[in-house]
């Protein structure tokens, strides 16, 4: 399978602070991977490089065959990784417009992408927001009428509108209610069936990463320190922090362990 | 024994709207309690109702009873008293801290204004205290900038205990940190309970993290506590639809499942929930038409207490393993 995106290398420093370490890895078409770990890891920050809002200090970026190491030049190569790569960031309260209902949030991208005549526009308005199963009064309304999970959805949607080959989740549904958490899982495996897309997942939630993704990297303080098949990762991690990560996770008849010992009065 | 704190039939109204709809619990001295809920159920709450925290022009019926003692009938010494033995901690630190004052200064500011202890005492006993967080001295005289999330959240512990408490609100204390510090924090909680004998009140969305560290676990939907019960039994063996409904839709670490089994619909808040119907019974998939009918009353069921019409009908075939 070809890869649709590729990261060699990937170096990022602001001064002396290495936030991502050559790191490297591949999806390929229809493939999802996630990324793990915790804040400073490091993950966020490749997601940004990936999209183009940070420039790597060293290595590559491609994706679907194209480079974007460096900014693209001209509005055109903008819309054509656009259409590449998209991304549904953690908080829908704020990357919505709240000046914008979901449909005029996902007709913009569908009027900047693909140059469409309204009526057109309109159907597949109609069709996304369907697909992300927002009714017609939700279509309607600013994101402040809107529960966080119904603006997750639109996000998502918007994302969508792009038809892009990547779809970056970073943390997506990490600030959602348990039972709508599930409803969006299921809506972006549908996703995946209907369309063929790939996930670069970012998160800190391994139930999560276990649900969605076939491939995971384990990142600690900018570099990767364990990588494989998600399943076999989960079930038997090689590297002590992913052991650390893992036993963290409460279940049933779970024992907190406690690193960092009480010191003597007075010390 | 005796109820350290009673809560019963708290109804806290804001403005036009009902939030709190009948909120019944009780928590022994000692015991951890888990206040489990979603957006909206309720839970920060009553924990502002029990700390006497309430936002201007709510009003507030039912009882809350600490100690034998009607909380919402304290006032000046008796208040005071009350807050050094009912500690809060909330979900981000760094709002509830005052970001130009030392360390030291903010641990040991309830000590010297309302205990009267002296100053150099009062650093002794913040020292002491940080210590058991496995935090050294010198972090007194730093400022919570200097801090990163986790260490904050001690300090907010350690702080919480120096009075003395004998029952600690803790409201989603670990939602903001990564999970190994969430694991760290746990464990020195529950230690510090274990060691001064503290109640607690754990306030979460995470329903397997209140049943891995509390005795019993409170559920709350829209308004109203639908579930209280063993933690232990809570997974296997659930009295509530939505309790048994919430801990399916989580996703397992241990394997992918072709499908999450999603709850339909969103979580309701109190002021929309209806007066004279089960709120949960439009998402429930054990509804029947008398749940439209009645409000059901929270009932006494094999050890717990469930708010469930067809709660005894289901017996046995809400757990996970039961595949409801």
């Amino acid at each position: 399978m070809p890869d649709v995106l590729a990261v060699e290398s990937l170096r990022k420093e602001y001064g002396d602070l290495v936030a991502v370490d050559d790191v490297s890895f591949a999806i390929g078409d229809g493939e999802s991977l996630a990324i793990v770990g915790e804040s400073g890891s490091g993950k966020t920050t490749i997601a940004r490089m990936i999209i183009g809002l940070e420039r790597p200090t060293g290595g590559r970026i491609s994706a679907c065959g194209n480079d974007r190491s460096t900014p693209a030049r001209s509005a055109s190569k903008r819309r054509q990784r656009g259409r590449e790569v998209q991304i549904v960031f953690q908080d829908p309260y704020t990357s919505l417009d709240p000046r914008h209902s979901a449909e005029t949030a996902i007709d913009e991208v569908l009027r900047i992408h693909h140059g469409w005549q309204p009526e057109r526009r309109q159907a597949r308005v109609a069709e996304l927001a369907g697909l992300v199963g927002l009714d017609d009064r939700q279509r309607a309304v600013p994101p402040r009428s809107l529960s966080g999970g119904q603006r997750q959805r639109v996000a998502i949607a918007r994302a969508l509108a792009a038809e892009p080959k990547i779809l970056i989740l970073d943390e997506s549904v990490a600030s959602l209610d348990v039972s709508i958490q599930a409803q969006v899982l299921n809506l972006l495996a549908d996703i995946r069936d209907a369309t063929g897309i790939s996930y670069l997942l970012i998160s800190h939630d391994l139930a999560v990463v276990r649900q969605l993704t076939e491939q995971v990297i384990v990142m600690q303080k900018g570099s990767v320190v364990e990588r494989g098949p998600t399943g076999a990762v989960l079930d038997d991690p090689r590297h002590p922090y992913t052991r650390l990560l893992r036993e963290s996770v409460p279940r049933p008849g779970w024992q907190p362990r406690r690193r960092i010992s009480a010191l003597p009065v007075g010390d | 024994m005796t109820n350290l704190l009673e809560v019963a039939g708290l109804r806290v109204t804001l403005g036009a709207g009902t939030v709190l709809r009948g909120v019944d619990f009780a928590i022994r001295p000692g015991e951890a309690l888990g206040l489990v809920g979603e957006s909206g159920s309720g839970k920060s709450m009553t924990a502002r109702a029990i700390g006497r925290l309430l936002p201007r022009g709510a009003r507030s019926e039912g009882t809350i009873a600490f100690d034998g003692a009607d909380v919402n009938k304290l006032d000046g010494k008796g208040l005071r008293s009350y807050r050094g033995q009912v500690a809060m901690v909330f979900q981000d630190p760094r709002a509830h801290i005052n970001p130009v004052r030392r360390i030291g200064d903010f641990m040991t500011e309830a000590l010297r204004t309302n205990g009267g202890v002296r100053k150099a005492d009062a650093y002794e006993l913040a020292a002491g205290m940080l210590g058991q967080v496995g935090l050294d001295t010198g972090n007194l005289a730093k400022y919570p900038h200097q801090l990163s999330g986790g260490m904050l959240q001690r300090v907010m512990i350690a702080a919480a205990l120096l009075t003395s408490p004998r029952l600690l609100l803790a409201d989603e204390p670990t939602t903001a940190l990564d999970v190994t510090t969430q694991a760290e924090v746990m464990a020195i909680l529950a230690e510090l309970r274990r060691d001064f004998g503290l109640a607690l009140l754990f306030i979460t969305h995470d329903l397997e993290l209140a049943a891995a560290v509390c005795d019993r676990t409170a559920v709350m939907y829209a308004g109203q506590v639908v579930e209280i019960r063993d933690s232990a039994l809570l997974h296997e063996d659930p009295l509530h639809p939505y309790t048994a409904a919430l801990a399916a839709a989580r996703p397992d670490i241990g394997r992918t499942q072709a499908r999450l089994r999603a709850i339909p619909g969103r979580p309701l808040s109190g002021f929309e929930a209806p007066g004279h119907a089960c709120a949960f019974a439009p998402r429930c998939a054990h509804d029947a038409p008398g749940c439209y009918a009645e409000l059901p009353a929270l009932a006494g069921l094999d050890g717990g207490l469930s708010r469930c019409l067809r709660a005894a009908q289901l017996r046995g075939t809400l757990g996970v393993t039961a595949g409801a």
